[in-house]
């Protein structure tokens, strides 16, 4: 599972299904250089769905570069992070494949459970969230990047945790219809 | 007088006369310790902010603002509820920048009820 610290892009386009897919294989590494490669990145993700329609360019970087910020806070620093989206009818969705350790296992497991099977409403997970940041002054870690993403964008999350061949490898699945909540 | 922090893709002015904060660019850093100066600089308006009778905070060109940045806002906007007391804080931004719209709704949430009611301005 380790990196061979390239990137590589695989786009692709059928206009008669209305279906654009990019596939994106990113080396941790790249991205833990200053977030420079990461706005690269997302802008071009958003560039290449835009449809002047419902999937706005700044959207759609914004979720990438937020879902790329976090899987990067819960990967190797030698692996890979595998990012593949599509567009179908207007359906923004886009998988994230990362590597992690189990000490990071961990704590995203605690940080999904509190969020994504959260009981509460994205915009109260928000609130809520910001507010603690403020009175404890918390400068560590914002936890707020999952919450955004489905407080700001509306997005359906799903994440998942699996071991191949001794790694544990979490999915991240978002799903983006162009309205924002 | 006019005080400027600048880095990489954001510049932020703080326009005494005219009682105005511009936030213009990209506020992407991954954490909020990378905000830190950011902060620093937001904090440092605070007695300034106390004097006068009113505040503008102007987002319209702020194309983007993750996870992060708005929290480093989000602080700055609770900090400003707790130290001012009757400055009319006027937050403004653009159609144009979709997550402005959530972004401003929820800014005004985090005032809530306190005196004097927060002003939310999008063009």
């Amino acid at each position: 599972m380790k990196s061979n610290g390239k990137t590589t892009i695989v786009a692709s386009i059928e206009p008669k299904q209305i279906l654009k897919e990019l596939a994106l294989t990113i080396p941790s590494a790249d991205l833990r250089t200053g977030s420079e490669q990461n706005t690269n990145i997302s802008n071009l993700v958003g560039e290449f769905f835009h449809d002047n329609k419902k999937l706005k360019k700044n959207s759609i970087s914004s979720i990438i570069n937020e879902l790329l910020t976090n899987g990067l806070k819960y990967s190797d620093s030698d692996s890979d992070i595998k990012l593949n989206s599509y567009c179908s009818n207007g359906t923004f969705c886009v998988l994230m494949e990362n590597v992690c350790s189990a000490p990071q296992l961990n704590y995203l497991k605690k940080y999904v459970n509190t969020v994504v099977k959260s009981t509460k409403s994205p915009n109260d997970l928000y609130i809520e969230r910001s507010i603690a940041l403020s009175e404890n002054n918390e400068l560590t870690r914002a936890q707020l990047g999952l919450i955004y993403l489905m407080s700001n964008f509306g997005c359906i999350l799903d994440i998942k945790t699996q071991d191949i061949d001794g790694s544990c490898v979490v999915s991240t699945t978002v799903l983006f219809n162009g309205v924002l909540e | 007088m006019i005080q400027e922090y600048k880095e990489a893709g954001v510049v932020i002015l703080f326009n005494e006369p005219a009682k105005t904060i511009i936030i213009d660019g990209e506020m992407r850093h991954a954490s909020l310790i990378d905000f830190k100066p950011t902060r620093q600089f937001l904090w440092s308006l605070i007695p300034a902010i106390q004097k006068a009778e009113a505040l503008t905070i102007d987002i319209e060109r702020l194309e983007y603002l993750n996870s992060s940045g708005q929290a480093t806002i989000n602080m700055f906007v609770l900090e400003l509820k707790r130290e001012t007391k009757n400055v009319a804080i006027k937050v403004k931004g653009t159609k144009k920048y979709e997550w402005q719209e959530k972004f401003l709704h929820t800014t005004k949430q985090l005032w809530g009820n306190a005196h004097p009611p927060m002003i939310i301005e999008s063009i």
